[in-house]
């Protein structure tokens, strides 16, 4: 029953992604490749790509975080869905989990529409490497795995997007949480540049995990410490929904 | 099993310095229908949030079905219906907010709904945003009394509604009701509409239960009395207001009438009439705003 | 017969329902074996507390005007033949009581008041 009341508010959203999206693919048929690529400038053009589409993936994280209790807070709805029989963790974990199932289909149709793109070319290059990119470093991973990795990682910051956003709606009642949520994913990386540039030595982590290193411009290698970079964001994103539920519970309505 | 459906003991409500609710202690017997009366600001609303559990006390207790409001709040909502802001999802329809709230109640009865939704003339088709007030009103009421509960408790069900509104209400409030055992809470401005409904009052003012009473007996006992002569015998704790005219004083009084101004003919005086008072000029003296003879209609 | 009631006279609503129905069958127009509606129909038209019906129709139940019968139906009793005519005077006494002395607040002299008396007495017409 509750499910359906996030799915309504959501599909919109939900459904306009799937059409960029899918757009996005079918526009990969129609363009002419005009000369043969470099199998060792793919690994670049891999990269870009990825991250570009981190661009529009978190702006759908946004909105759909801004879904939810949190905006039946803001419209004076909080006196009917609050005096439903049901914990108040139960509609936070429900809004939470709504969303990230419809979020989660549409990073990986991204990051296939990524792939399906570079392995084309890969395909144009005749493909030396059998499915391989080749890194300056000297590691030739496979594409699959790359884009795997991605989706993972665009996932991650695409979760936590989406959860402060629906966190900070549900603890300043929507609109001005909204506002904040979109301040602080801004802010933040701004932040975090000052700081490197006025104490280098220390390391802040950014808001999405960078999955490769750079040297001269093309990437050099996996960054270090994947996992345990991951893990700990995945931790962050869960702490969110929690955080929420604390506020709902111990906050008048 | 209490028989008291909402019981509170010195319940307080701070907002900061503002004290909404200071030690509210009222006891609302399982089974009628109880009238929750108080100006703006009074605490009526304060009251009903923490019986509804979207607020936290600040001091005091209170159990609603003898159940604890925060520690118990899922059976309490189970078995409650509520009607506080009188608004609803707005991009759902009628239909849309039945299919929604049916999952969450296990006593819940679409022929209710049904029912409901036909004898009040509300347009189920249309999303709630676009409804005139009455009818999101009428809407509120429809899904609170389709849930089959044991408690209705409701923040100024009429307020801003039309006279043929807020007469259908009622008599769907009154005709629902009479399903035993029952308990209907209301607050409300229309002093009216309760007179007719109501079997008990509470009147609240600056957080504080003033009166709690059968209307019966309130009824029965409150009259606002004449009387000529000099140097009376009053007992003061009877009388709620004395005002004194040219050789005439009016007192009003909530006690057992006749032996009053048997009381007051026996020491001399003359007794000019005895009139009964309306809940209005009743609400108006116990809260002390009452002025003689300016019986006001006090409206949301 | 149709009943209408007060909230704000200072009478008791359940004495109101009480004093019209004897009202009417004093007059005629109930007569025995005559319904009253149920108590939850009459209380939703009135837009009063089915409890206040409850309780006139218990009121008058006990004084053996009305008797209900399992599954539904009041119905209006003949004149009871058991009453006593010193339980009647009993329970007049308090409304006789109240009359005196009202009059005699008002200095209403004793011819006066009996006249008064009659003269509503036989505004009725026929008791039943």
């Amino acid at each position: 029953m509750y499910l359906w009341k996030y799915w309504r508010e959501s599909r919109i959203a939900f459904s306009v992604a799937l059409l960029v999206i899918i757009g996005a693919f079918l526009n990969t048929f129609r363009e002419h490749i005009q000369s043969i690529p470099d199998v060792r400038q793919l690994s670049t053009f891999l990269a870009l790509l990825l991250y570009f589409q981190m661009v529009p993936l978190s702006f759908l994280g946004w909105l759909m975080g801004s879904i939810g209790a949190g905006r039946d807070l803001g419209e004076k709805n909080g006196s009917f869905l609050f005096t439903r029989p049901r914990p108040r963790g139960y509609f936070v974990w429900c809004d939470w989990a709504c969303g990230l199932v419809q979020l989660l289909p549409l990073v990986m149709l991204s990051n296939f529409v990524v792939w399906f793109q570079v392995h084309r070319l890969l395909l144009m290059t005749g493909d030396p490497l059998h499915g391989r990119i080749p890194l300056i470093e000297g590691t030739t991973p496979s594409l699959a795995v790359i884009v795997g990795l991605s989706c993972i990682i665009v996932f991650l910051l695409v979760a936590l997007v989406f959860s402060l956003t629906y966190f900070s709606t549900v603890a300043f009642k929507h609109a001005r949480g909204i506002i904040f949520a979109a301040g602080v994913l801004i802010a933040y990386p701004i932040l975090a540049m000052r700081i490197k540039h006025y104490w280098p030595a220390i390391h802040m982590p950014g808001l999405f995990l960078q999955q490769f290193t750079f040297a001269r411009g093309q990437v050099y290698s996996f960054t270090d410490h994947l996992g345990l970079s991951m893990a700990i964001r995945a931790g962050v994103v869960l702490l969110l929904p929690f955080a929420a539920q604390l506020v709902l519970e111990k906050t008048d309505i | 099993m209490s028989d008291l459906a909402i019981e509170t003991q010195s319940l307080e409500k701070h907002y900061g310095s503002i004290h909404a609710l200071d030690g509210l202690t009222m006891r609302v017997p399982r089974g009628s229908i109880y009238g929750f009366l108080g100006r703006n600001g009074a605490g009526k609303t304060s009251t009903i949030r923490l019986l509804a559990g979207l607020a936290h006390a600040t001091g005091g207790r209170m159990q609603v079905l003898g159940l604890d409001p925060l520690a118990d709040r899922i059976p309490i909502l189970e078995r409650t219906g509520f009607v506080i802001d009188k608004v609803l999802l707005p991009s759902m329809t009628g239909n849309d907010l039945v299919r929604f709230n049916r999952g969450f109640f296990p006593r819940w009865s679409d022929a209710l709904a049904a029912k409901y939704a036909e004898v009040l003339e509300v347009p189920m088709k249309q999303r709630f945003r676009k409804l005139s007030t009455g009818n999101q009103t009428k809407l509120c009421l429809l899904l609170a009394l389709a849930q089959g509960a044991a408690l209705l408790i409701l923040d100024e069900p009429t307020a801003g509604l039309d006279p043929v509104v807020t007469d259908q209400l009622l008599r769907v409030l009154v005709d629902d009701f009479a399903n035993e055992g029952r308990t209907l809470f209301l607050s409300s401005h229309h002093l009216s509409e309760v007179e007719r409904v109501a079997d008990w009052v509470g009147i609240i003012d600056h957080g504080k239960l003033l009166l709690e009473e059968r209307l019966d007996d309130v009824r029965a006992n409150f009259r606002r009395v004449r009387v000529v002569g000099e140097n009376l015998p009053i007992p003061r704790n009877e009388v709620f207001k004395m005002k004194m005219g040219e050789g005439t004083t009016e007192l009003i009084v909530s006690t057992n009438i006749e032996a009053f101004t048997a009381r007051l003919r026996s020491q001399g005086a003359v007794v000019l009439d005895v009139a009964p008072m309306n809940l209005s000029e009743i609400f108006l003296e116990v809260i002390g705003k009452g002025e003689a003879n300016v019986p006001v209609e006090v409206l949301a | 017969m149709i009943i209408r009631v007060q909230a704000s006279l200072g009478v008791p609503i359940y004495q109101q329902i009480e004093s019209q129905v004897k009202h009417a069958i004093a007059a005629g127009a109930l007569r025995q074996d005559d319904t009253l509606p149920p108590v939850r129909k009459l209380a939703a038209e009135l837009r009063i507390n089915p409890n206040t019906v409850a309780r006139a129709y218990q009121n008058l139940e006990r004084d053996g005007i009305l008797r209900t019968v399992p599954g539904g139906g009041c119905y209006v009793n003949g004149q009871s033949p058991g009453l006593l005519k010193s339980e009647k005077l009993r329970r007049l006494k308090p409304l006789a009581t109240q009359l005196a002395v009202e009059a005699k607040q008002l200095r209403l002299a004793r011819e006066d008041l009996m006249q008064l008396l009659e003269i509503s007495y036989d505004e009725l017409g026929e008791a039943q």
